[in-house]
C-alpha cells in the first residue's frame, strides 16, 4: 500500500506541468556530450575513472581465494609441491600422479609415526589396575579403526559413480577422513552416526563443514566440547578450514553452550 | 517526442519496484538488481530531462551514475561472495551480523 502511495506521488510530482515546461527544440547531440563531458566535468571524469579502478582493485582482493594451499603459497612456506598437486590440472595430471603417490605415502607414514607417538606418551598415564580396560578400549579401538577404514573403502569405492563435481566434493572428503588418523579421539570421545548432533547449528559450520566433521569422526556436540586447544588446531588442518577460524569461533564452547541448553 | 508524463510514469514504476523489492527480498543478489532497478529509474529520468530540455548536462548525470552503479556491483558482489565462502549461504536473514 505504502509503495503504491509513493509511486502515486512520484508520477504526479515527475510529470508535474512545471517540470517539463520550458522544452526545448533542440536536441542534444553526442558532440555536445563529448564536449561537456570532456570540458565541463573532466575532473569528475577523472575521480570517477579512479574510483572505479580502486572498486575493482578492491572487489579482486575481496574475491581473492583463500583456501589453505594459496595461502601457503602466498606465504612461501615451501609447500609448492603440494599445491601442484592439488591444483589437478589435466595438462600435467600425468606428471604430478606419481609424485601424489609418493606425497601420499609420506603422509600416511607421518600419520601412523604421530599415532605410535601418541599411543607412546598414553600407556605410562595408565595405573596398572585398569590394564584389563585397557586393553579392551585398545581391542575397540583397533575395531574402530577397521569400521573407519571400511568406511573410507567404501567412499572410494562410491568415487567412481560419481559425476565430476560430487566426485571432487568426495575426494576432498576422503582426503579429511584419511587424517583422521592424527586426531586424538580418546580425548575427543568416540561416536557414529546414529548419535549424530546437527552441528550445523554451530555459527560457522556450514553443510560441507558439517560433512567433512563427520567424515572425520566428530558427529556430536559433546565431541566437539571436548577439544583442547591443540585437538582444535588439529581438526581445524584435517577438515582444510581457514587456519585459527575454529579457535576463533570457539566451537568448543557454542558446542558446551548447546549441550548445556538441550539438557535443560 | 514520447510524452514526459509516460516516461514520468514508467520510471516512477520502476522504482517502486525496485524499492519494494529491495525492502522484502532475502536473496542479497536480488535486492542488488533492485537497488540497481532503481538507479536506472533514476537514470532514465534524467535521460529523458536531457533531451526534453536539450542540455547534455542529464546524460553526463547518467553516465556518472552507470559508472558508480557498476563499482557498486562489483564490491557487492565480491562481498557476497566473500560471505558465500564463510556462511555458505548469502539469504540477507542469515547474515546478519557483522561480527565473523
Amino acid at each position: 500500500m505504502g509503495l503504491l502511495a509513493l509511486g502515486m506521488i512520484l508520477v504526479s510530482v515527475l510529470s508535474a506541468d512545471s517540470v517539463w515546461a520550458n522544452s526545448s527544440d533542440e536536441y542534444p547531440t553526442t558532440s555536445g556530450l563529448a564536449d561537456s563531458l570532456l570540458n565541463d566535468w573532466a575532473l569528475p571524469l577523472l575521480i570517477l575513472g579512479i574510483l572505479m579502478s580502486m572498486a575493482m582493485i578492491g572487489a579482486a582482493y575481496l574475491v581473492r581465494d583463500e583456501r589453505m594451499e594459496n595461502l601457503l603459497w602466498e606465504f612461501g612456506t615451501g609447500e609448492t609441491q603440494v599445491i601442484e598437486i592439488e591444483e589437478e590440472d589435466d595438462d600435467d595430471d600425468d606428471d604430478n600422479a606419481d609424485d601424489a603417490v609418493e606425497e601420499e605415502k609420506a603422509d600416511e607414514s607421518a600419520d601412523e609415526e604421530e599415532a605410535e607417538e601418541v599411543e607412546v606418551t598414553e600407556e605410562p598415564e595408565q595405573p596398572e589396575e585398569l590394564e584389563e580396560a585397557d586393553d579392551a578400549q585398545e581391542a575397540e579401538s583397533v575395531e574402530r579403526q577397521a569400521r573407519m577404514d571400511e568406511e573410507l573403502e567404501e567412499r572410494r569405492n562410491r568415487l567412481e559413480s560419481l559425476d565430476e563435481k560430487a566426485r571432487k566434493k568426495e575426494e576432498e572428503l576422503i582426503r579429511v577422513a584419511e587424517k583422521a588418523k592424527t586426531i586424538d579421539f580418546s580425548t575427543l570421545g568416540f561416536a557414529s552416526a546414529s548419535d549424530s548432533d546437527d552441528l550445523q547449528r554451530i555459527k560457522g559450520v556450514g553443510p560441507f563443514i558439517a560433512e567433512k566433521l563427520n567424515a572425520l569422526g566428530i558427529y556430536t556436540f559433546s565431541q566437539l566440547a571436548n577439544m583442547t586447544p591443540e585437538i582444535e588446531e588439529e581438526v581445524n588442518v584435517a577438515i582444510e578450514f581457514f587456519p585459527g577460524r575454529i579457535k576463533r569461533d570457539e566451537w568448543a564452547n557454542q558446542a558446551r553452550t548447546l549441550l548445556g541448553g538441550e539438557e535443560e | 517526442m514520447i510524452d514526459p508524463a509516460l516516461v514520468s510514469a514508467l520510471s516512477a514504476l520502476m522504482f517502486v519496484i525496485g524499492l519494494g523489492g529491495a525492502f522484502t527480498r532475502k536473496n542479497a543478489i536480488i535486492v542488488l538488481m533492485c537497488i540497481e532497478l532503481m538507479l536506472n529509474a533514476a537514470n532514465m529520468q534524467f535521460a529523458a530531462a536531457a533531451v526534453h530540455h536539450g542540455d547534455t548536462t542529464g546524460w553526463v548525470y547518467t553516465l556518472f551514475a552507470i559508472a558508480i552503479a557498476a563499482s557498486e556491483v562489483a564490491i557487492g558482489l565480491a562481498i557476497f561472495l566473500a560471505v558465500y565462502g564463510q556462511h555458505e549461504t548469502i539469504s540477507l536473514d542469515d547474515v546478519d551480523v557483522l561480527k565473523n
